[in-house]
């Protein structure tokens, strides 16, 4: 089919009117802004500011593959069919998406054996609930844990079909309904002496040697099966085996795969809406050589008002099924820094059970293993504030097994929701005792992400070295930027001026889950460097003091919003919509076989589209471009203008030619805006540009040499531009509607390549992205590529942003080679705010 | 001033586990139920001010509920949530009886502002 196309091409095809073509790839560029907009929609829910069900997030994923089904029918109706694979591509992950929605756990082929180092939450699927919680404690927090590895829910599957098991669980489970309990068991044994497939053996050795020589190493395999996390309370149902050897692995494997299959552990699937067989992942991670171990509670389960956490701790390893609690020491420490030492308990000697006996003299007098030298403050420290960094990402009490090894280090075991049912404040009072608080912020700006903390206020600025903000403070900045992730893992809370939810610091913080607000307009002025506050960002409120009643109050009633199956679900699907893995239009990888997410079939059609629009324009293969007028003015571009209703006044200008228009007879009202700011004194230099041999070469190679005459294209009309610019390598775009309804106003600007070399490319995209920003559009980047849009301002805020991007591109032009540290991205950003077109 | 009695009822766990803290700091007393059946039990056995319903749901339905809290006194005022698809049986509940509706996905302070209102539209009832 595409053939037949170029070959009438060849020949006398009939060229279609430029504005049917026009009008298409308009078509392509509204769905890809209101797709956009969706993402957009669909990542800011996660906020926690709105209230939405499962019907929403379907119906919005419906919405979108109808937009993305238009963008690909518009893309192949603009190029002459030239991109219909899109269309496979599009249907497969419309299959993918399916899978997510319908709930089912799709555990599609993959690794038998899967690294800690690579596991998150993202991987439950795989590997199960409880590994991929710890993967993202130990990828996200950093938090330490044991090298291991998690036989994949995959691995399972293969057992199951290599034993030829699938029948027999089907009916031990239908026989359980009916009272059975015999089936189980008999399952349960088939399960514990299965034959291992040869393929998953090879695997398991595999990473076993990875994690170091076998001579001593010594592995706990534990359970991690599919719903055995945090909200369930499976604790106690699957086996564990510690301290296996290597050569006994398979066989501990075989043994926690069995455990799946109890009548105990049937009914707690059944009851929690779990499938009834079960789908277990078994985590192997190497065994800690303890000195010291123990638990942390984050709150005292039976005074969750105290403000205290409860550390105990044991010599050796702590066993809790088999050692109970009662032969640990106890420490109540203050929750809050420096971690004072309230209240110590030693532990009950099983000599003395009365534990009225100082337990050092015992120690040294019987050789008791239950006495422990004390511990230290700075460890007492140290165990708190991993406590409370993992508390603080799931916002509820947490029931923290720790050990810490010969060489000193500090790992998390274990980490689970801590259930607390001691007495809680009437929830009537707490409105009364919130009135009594001053509050400094409330209803302003947006909520970014959820969550109630509280801590000193530390400001930032553009200088503060982000690596040394204290943990659990309060940061509180003008701006919203990304360079705050490197206090995210630690800080309580985070409250700007400047910012959008959907921006990318707001992005982060949601990963992080730090409750933030942004856009506040006056945080900076109201909140006091210092000033102990209380964001609740759930309420986007801030209060002045600690309210110890609204921290508890949450901490008690915290339901794990983050963690229900609708953010869950929300997560997955924005992971198969938003991110970008084509990049670069010039490179290898921008193909259609290469689309992974929505986002991806989205930006190579935008790209194709564009490309389409100006080789249309030098190819001739359209009619109703010779009405294109070449722009004259002093400024060096060679400028064509195709007005397609009300944008130019041809009368103006008197007798010169018919193809050429000067800058007065403009009437669209954005063009204007543009070309004012593209001539305002000072902008547009008429100096040579700076640029060394190096760095020129380098942009000529990464470029294809292409004939940049004819590329600089606008359409207008009166309250319409489009707007192709190809300056000193700048690739620009501007679309833009600028009328009296505001409703309509929008501007969309893309920014992409120029001279020099891929870091400084990046630096000057980051710059056009502070500026973009800061002027309030939400942004994009992609290494030298940026998008920035905004819309429904009225008219005049409009244009006098199109203005600013008029001034903004002539600006770049300047600056290219001038950006050789990261520094420069907001030196040169506030250099041009200021007017100082040419910065040194 | 007692504090007014809400009971919110969504087939959806996540809307109730959103809502109940919402309400409470703003010092309401809060109920949360899954089911129209359990709605009816309660409304039959404590008196609420408001209540909070989704509409579409199996069995018993946010209509259902409605009609059965306006057989109770005193009756509680009733506020709809819908989805989409179901704004026009939204606007048929307030032709019914039902004091306001609120479309899915909402802020927790549009919310608020609705239940404002249905709390001074009883205060105000009451001190006639």
């Amino acid at each position: 089919m595409a053939h037949i196309g170029k070959w009438l091409r060849f020949g006398r095809r009939p060229s279609t009117p430029f504005k049917l073509l026009f009008a298409r790839f308009r078509s392509i560029l509204d769905n890809n802004t209101k797709l956009l907009q969706l993402f957009a929609d669909l990542a800011e829910k996660q906020s926690g500011e709105y209230v939405f069900d499962r019907n929403y997030i379907e119906t919005s994923v419906h919405q979108a593959f109808d937009l993305v089904d238009k963008i690909v029918t518009d893309l192949n109706s603009l190029t002459d069919q030239k991109y219909t694979s899109l269309y496979a591509v599009v249907d497969r992950l419309r299959e993918e998406v399916r899978g997510d929605v319908a709930g089912q756990p799709v555990v599609t082929e993959a690794e038998f054996c899967i690294p800690f180092d690579q596991i998150d939450e993202s991987l439950v699927n795989l590997v199960g609930g409880k590994s991929a919680h710890l993967g993202e404690l130990h990828t996200r927090l950093h938090v330490r844990i044991p090298d291991g590895f998690t036989i994949s829910t995959w691995a399972f599957l293969r057992v199951v079909e290599a034993n030829h098991l699938a029948g027999g669980i089907e009916e031990a489970l239908l026989r359980f309904t009916r009272g059975e309990e015999r089936a189980i068991h008999e399952i349960a044994a088939r399960l514990r002496h299965a034959k291992i497939p040869h393929e998953v053996t090879m695997a398991i050795r595999k990473a076993i040697a990875r994690l170091g020589p076998a001579d001593g190493l010594s592995l706990a395999v534990r359970s991690s099966a599919l719903g055995e996390d945090q909200d369930l309370s499976f604790a106690g149902q699957y086996e564990t085996v510690l301290n296996t050897r290597p050569a006994d692995v398979i066989d501990a494997y075989c043994q926690v795969l069995a455990s799946l299959y109890s009548p105990h552990a049937v009914a707690c699937r059944t009851t929690s809406g779990l499938a009834a067989g079960g789908l277990m992942a078994v985590a192997c991670m190497r065994m800690v050589r303890a000195t010291t171990s123990g638990v942390v509670y984050t709150v005292d389960p039976n005074r969750p008002g105290s403000g205290e956490l409860i550390l105990g701790a044991t010599r050796g390893l702590a066993n809790r099924a088999v050692q109970g609690e009662q032969s640990m020491m106890h420490y109540t420490v203050s929750r809050q820094p420096p971690h004072d030492v309230v209240g110590y308990w030693p532990a009950a000697s099983t000599s003395d059970p009365g534990g009225q006996a100082d337990a050092g003299a015992a120690a040294d007098a019987t050789g008791d293993p239950s006495d422990t030298r004390k511990l230290t403050p700075a460890e007492i420290r140290e165990l708190c504030e991993m406590a409370l960094r993992i508390e603080r990402y799931f916002k509820q009490p947490q029931d923290i097994e720790w050990a810490r090894d010969d060489d000193g280090s500090l790992y998390l075991i274990q980490a689970r929701r801590l259930t607390v049912s001691g007495p809680v404040a009437d929830p009537r009072d707490l409105s009364d005792v919130l009135d009594t608080y001053p509050v400094l912020l409330r209803g302003r700006g947006h909520v970014a992400c959820r969550g109630v903390a509280s801590g000193p206020v530390v400001h930032v600025t553009e200088e503060t070295d982000l690596a040394a903000f204290p943990a659990g403070g309060v940061l509180v900045s003008r701006r919203a930027s990304p360079r705050f992730v490197r206090a995210m893992a630690t800080c309580a809370a985070i409250v700007t001026d400047i910012g959008a939810p959907t921006g990318h610091m707001a992005t982060l913080a949601r990963e992080f889950r730090v409750p933030t607000l942004v856009d506040c307009a006056t945080a900076s002025i109201v909140l006091t460097d210092g000033q102990v506050v209380t964001v609740d960002a759930d309420e986007n409120a801030v209060y002045a003091g600690r309210v110890d009643s609204l921290i508890t109050y949450q901490l008690v009633t915290e339901s794990g919003l983050e963690d229900t199956p609708e953010y869950r679900l929300l997560r997955r699907l924005l992971r198969r919509i938003t991110p970008l893995n084509l990049i670069d239009p010039q490179g290898d990888y921008f193909r259609a076989d290469r689309c992974r997410t929505i986002h991806d079939v989205i930006r190579f059609s935008h790209e194709k589209a564009v490309e389409e629009l100006i080789d249309l324009q030098a190819s001739g293969r359209v009619s109703g471009i010779e009405t294109a007028r070449r722009l004259v003015s002093d400024l060096p571009i060679g400028l064509s203008i195709i007005d397609v209703g009300g944008g130019l006044d041809t009368a103006v200008g008197g007798s010169l030619s018919r193809s050429t228009v000067t800058p007065d007879a403009i009437r669209s009202v954005p063009m204007r805006a543009v070309w004012a700011g593209l001539t305002t004194p000072g902008v547009w230099s008429t100096r040579p540009v700076r640029i060394d041999l190096s760095t020129f070469l380098s942009s000529a190679m990464s470029r294809a040499a292409s004939d940049t005459a004819g590329r600089n294209l606008a359409v207008v009309s009166e309250s319409y531009v489009h707007l192709n610019l190809n300056l000193g390598y700048h690739y620009t775009m501007i679309d833009a509607f600028a009328s009296d309804n505001r409703e309509e106003n929008y501007i969309y600007f893309r920014f992409v390549g120029g001279a020099s070399d891929a870091e400084r490319r990046a630096r000057r995209a980051a710059m056009v992205r502070e500026i973009m920003e800061r002027l309030g559009f939400a942004t994009r980047q992609n290494l030298d590529l940026m998008v920035a849009r905004l819309g429904k301002l009225p008219r005049t805020a409009t244009e006098e942003r199109l203005r600013i991007i008029g001034r903004l591109i002539g600006f770049t032009r300047q600056i290219d080679a001038l950006m050789d540290h990261e520094d420069t991205i907001t030196r040169y950003a506030d250099a041009f705010f200021e007017g100082h077109f040419n910065p040194e | 001033m007692s504090k007014l009695n809400i009971l919110v009822l969504d087939d959806e766990p996540i809307v109730g586990k959103r809502l109940r803290p919402a309400l409470e700091k703003s010092g309401y007393a809060v109920d949360v139920v899954e089911t129209g059946a359990e709605a009816i039990r309660l409304l039959d056995e404590r008196a609420y001010d408001i209540v909070v319903t989704d509409i579409r749901m199996e069995g018993v339905d946010g209509i259902g509920v409605l009609r059965h809290a306006q057989s109770r006194s005193p009756r509680p005022l009733v506020i709809m949530i819908t989805g989409y698809a179901t704004v026009d049986v939204a606007r048929e509940a307030l032709t019914i009886g039902a004091f306001d509706f609120i479309a899915k996905p909402f802020k927790l302070d549009d919310l608020r502002a609705v239940i404002a209102r249905a709390a001074e539209r009883i205060a105000a009832d009451r001190s006639a």
